[in-house]
């Protein structure tokens, strides 16, 4: 506004010196001008939001997970805008480890030590919980920000862990797909709906088998979420839905996980301890393995494109009671961070479309934003990816919203390998699973 | 110029008092860092085990109820037996190939110095990058294990399963760990009185009896030092645990240690259990040297 009001001081002057504007004229517009000015500048103070930034300066310290080997390299490109638009802010990004994430998050928020953070759904119960983080409700539910709001996904989901919101979301990310060599799958003599029953999952996987050259499927490479998977298509869960009292030692939920131990009783499945997070995407890639079981951010790990036809399908198996297991991500801010205005706009940016479809395009994930595939999401990701989002959308399910999920979810995990080694029976390994939860939440 | 007794009497003081100053300087740096990294958080680890709660949220005070818990606590007696497994393995092995390695060392007259440190260098990997190494090593696909397999004929084995992931580990410890000994044990030798075997060589004693009789119980005192430290490091296990396999799989390689990391950081509200295991620990630590120390001293016939 300010440039249009001084085009528009100059054009009168200029007519006032040419002669074309008398004095009296000049001087009238010339207020006139003023006071529309000052009209408007006071019309949108009142439509300005309660939260508005005012001169943005500071050191921003960003402290986020590794999704991709690049994931510094993302963050740096998306402050480059910011710091275009915004010449005083510096950015600084520290990543940290996926198995140590809450206690870094932990003591790097009670220290002060970063700004913003990349927080994980399995988290979020701890920080809703307390004030480790700021509460950004009145900023997301500020009427200026409405039109903003809109545009992104999983509020609503969010609001089920209390009637705080601690964060802008980012990604909507699938904890355990099954990556499918449809070649290998063909070559065996299934199509397509080889996965939509367990028998024919089955039979296929026994065609498969080249005992020394080709493992059917690869299961526990990244055991975070599989089996839960397998827990809720069961119709279990850790808790009951009023989080009163365990609800795993159900026969449902031992007849399935039986049937998942006996793909390695059977040597369809690689025995445990063959491959890891990171040789397992590079097996499947170099044909050593038909189906991983895995999660989306694999695909940041392999060189796309693959030299053959492949898949992404829900894990378990099944059409029938199909359940997929995701999260949320979010940035979150420090409660301990200086300057709370600066971090909100700087949190806006990085979950605008256009950025939220970058950072999500480069990380294997899906982005959290309905605008995002008109701002790009997709043009770098893998197709399958964009292929496979409406199934895992239609069988999503979540985390149960109690504090220390993530804790009983790597217990259980341990317990139930138990089984898949022959340690111990299905039932055994459940009523295992059963004893931790009990043990970690007291229920 | 001459001072009063008096005068004499300050002058001592003074200096005595600046002495006493200096000494405290050049130790507190010391004093400072033992109080800061040891008293501090042995103190801290006492009052987070009477504590439920994590670092973020507040904690309450629940008595002794982390340490009754233990006993009940899934996985933990797998845990337990994971750790004196490692433990009894290798630490007999660590110390058998340490003494091995020293007496072979200790006879060569060239080359002693490059040999000593092809011994000492995997010590002097960190425990990460040695497990890191093993998981090339161990790799299903292109290890080198396997590929030897391979090249004799012979079909793959999956190095990290259930079964194996173990014994990994502990052949990882001893690979770290033996030349650290083997130092010991090679610098003890080489000061060992000669005349003692050249006696026994003119007594017509073998090598075998000169090592029994001469060689051992010369050495026990390092030894015994020997068996406590490497029994106390092996009972800590953990860095090359966590890299190489993750405590799986199906927790095979969970150590005690590695459940203290696991409700510490896996965990946002388990510091109260890491800590009343990481007591029960040092305890149990105390408790076996204290019985190694018996057993050994009594061997000794009580010198």
């Amino acid at each position: 506004m300010n440039r249009r009001l001084n085009r528009e001081i100059c054009t009168l002057a200029e007519a006032h010196i040419a002669g074309k504007l008398s004095r009296r004229s000049f001087v009238t517009r010339l207020l006139g001008l003023g006071l529309s000015a000052t009209a408007v500048a006071s019309i949108s103070a009142e439509f300005r939001p309660a939260h508005a930034a005012s001169d943005l300066k500071g050191n921003v310290r960003f402290l986020v997970g590794p999704w991709s080997p690049q994931e510094v390299d993302h963050h740096k490109k998306i402050s480059e805008g910011f710091t275009a638009l915004h010449p005083d802010v510096t950015f600084e990004f520290r990543l940290y480890d996926w198995e140590t994430d809450d206690q870094e998050i932990n003591t790097s928020a009670t220290a002060g030590a970063h700004d913003i953070y990349m927080i994980t759904e399995s988290a979020y119960p701890d920080y809703e919980a307390n004030e480790a983080f700021v509460d950004l409700t009145s900023r997301i539910n500020d009427p200026a920000f409405a039109e903003e709001k809109a545009k992104y996904l999983y509020f609503d989901r969010t609001l089920g862990f209390g009637p705080r919101i601690m964060g802008l979301p980012i990604s909507f990310h699938v904890e355990s797909a099954l990556f499918v060599n449809m070649d290998m799958v063909k070559a065996a003599g299934f199509d397509e709906t080889f996965a939509d029953s367990w028998d024919s999952f089955r039979n296929c996987l026994a065609k498969l088998n080249k005992p020394g050259e080709v493992y059917p499927i690869a299961l526990g490479v990244q055991p975070y979420g599989e089996w839960y998977q397998v827990l809720r298509a069961a119709g279990g869960s850790f808790l009951t839905p009023d989080l009163s009292s365990a609800n795993v030692n159900k026969p449902e939920v031992i007849d399935a996980t039986a049937r998942m131990a006996s793909l390695f009783t059977d040597k369809l499945a690689a025995p445990l301890g063959t491959y890891n997070y990171d040789d397992g995407p590079a097996a499947f890639a170099g044909g050593k393995v038909a189906i991983l079981s895995i999660d989306l951010a694999a695909t940041t790990v392999v060189k796309l494109p693959l030299p053959f036809n492949w898949k992404l399908i829900p894990n378990p198996p099944q059409a029938a009671g199909r359940m997929n297991f995701n999260d949320i991500t979010y940035y979150m801010i420090n409660s301990k961070s200086s300057n709370t205005d600066l971090m909100w706009e700087v949190a806006k940016w990085w979950t605008t479309g256009e950025h939220d479809a970058y950072w999500a395009d480069n990380s294997g994930t899906y982005p959290a934003r309905v605008d995002a595939l008109s701002n790009g999401y997709g043009t770098k990701a893998a197709p399958q990816l964009a292929e496979a989002l409406p199934s895992y959308q239609k069988f999503s399910v979540g985390l149960e919203s109690f504090a220390g999920w993530a804790s009983v979810e790597s217990l259980a995990s341990a317990e139930v390998q138990k089984c898949f080694t022959g340690d111990v029976s299905a039932k055994e390994a459940i009523a295992n699973v059963e004893s931790v939860v009990k043990q970690e939440t007291g229920h | 110029m001459r001072f009063s007794a008096e005068e004499h009497a300050r002058l001592r003081r003074r200096v005595r008092l600046r002495r006493e100053i200096s000494g405290w300087l050049f130790l507190g740096p010391m004093f400072a860092c033992f109080v800061l990294f040891l008293v501090v958080p042995v103190f801290g680890t006492l009052w987070w085990s009477t504590r439920f709660g994590g670092l973020i949220g507040g904690t309450k005070f629940v008595g002794l109820d982390n340490f009754t818990r233990l006993i009940t606590l899934v996985g933990a007696p797998q845990a337990i037996r994971n750790t004196l497994v490692f433990a009894g393995i290798s630490v007999p092995l660590i110390l058998a190939g340490a003494l091995g390695i020293a007496l072979l060392l200790a006879r060569l007259e060239k080359g002693g110095a490059v040999y000593r440190f092809l011994v000492y260098f995997p010590v002097l990997v960190p425990g990460v990058v040695a497990a890191l190494i093993w998981l090339f090593l161990t790799n299903s696909d292109f290890g080198l294990f396997n590929e030897t397999l391979r090249a004799f004929g012979q079909s793959p084995v999956t190095w990290l399963s259930t079964d194996n992931a173990l014994g990994i580990l502990i052949a990882l410890d001893v690979w770290r760990n033996v030349g650290y000994w083997a130092m010991f044990f090679v610098a003890a030798i080489i000061g060992l009185p000669d005349e003692l075997y050249q006696a026994a060589k003119l007594d017509g004693a073998s090598a075998f009896a000169r090592f029994r009789f001469l060689t051992l119980p010369l050495l026990r005192r390092i030894i015994f030092f020997a068996i406590v430290v490497s029994t106390i490091w092996a009972f800590q296990v953990f860095d090359t645990a966590i890299v190489l396999t993750r405590g799986g799989p199906a927790g095979a390689t969970t150590t005690v240690v590695y459940r203290v990391w696991q409700y510490v950081f896996g965990s946002s509200n388990k510091v109260g259990y890491a800590s009343a295991i990481s007591l029960v620990m040092i305890v149990a630590i105390l408790a076996l040297t204290l019985v190694q120390m018996r057993v050994l001293r009594s061997r000794r016939g009580g010198d």
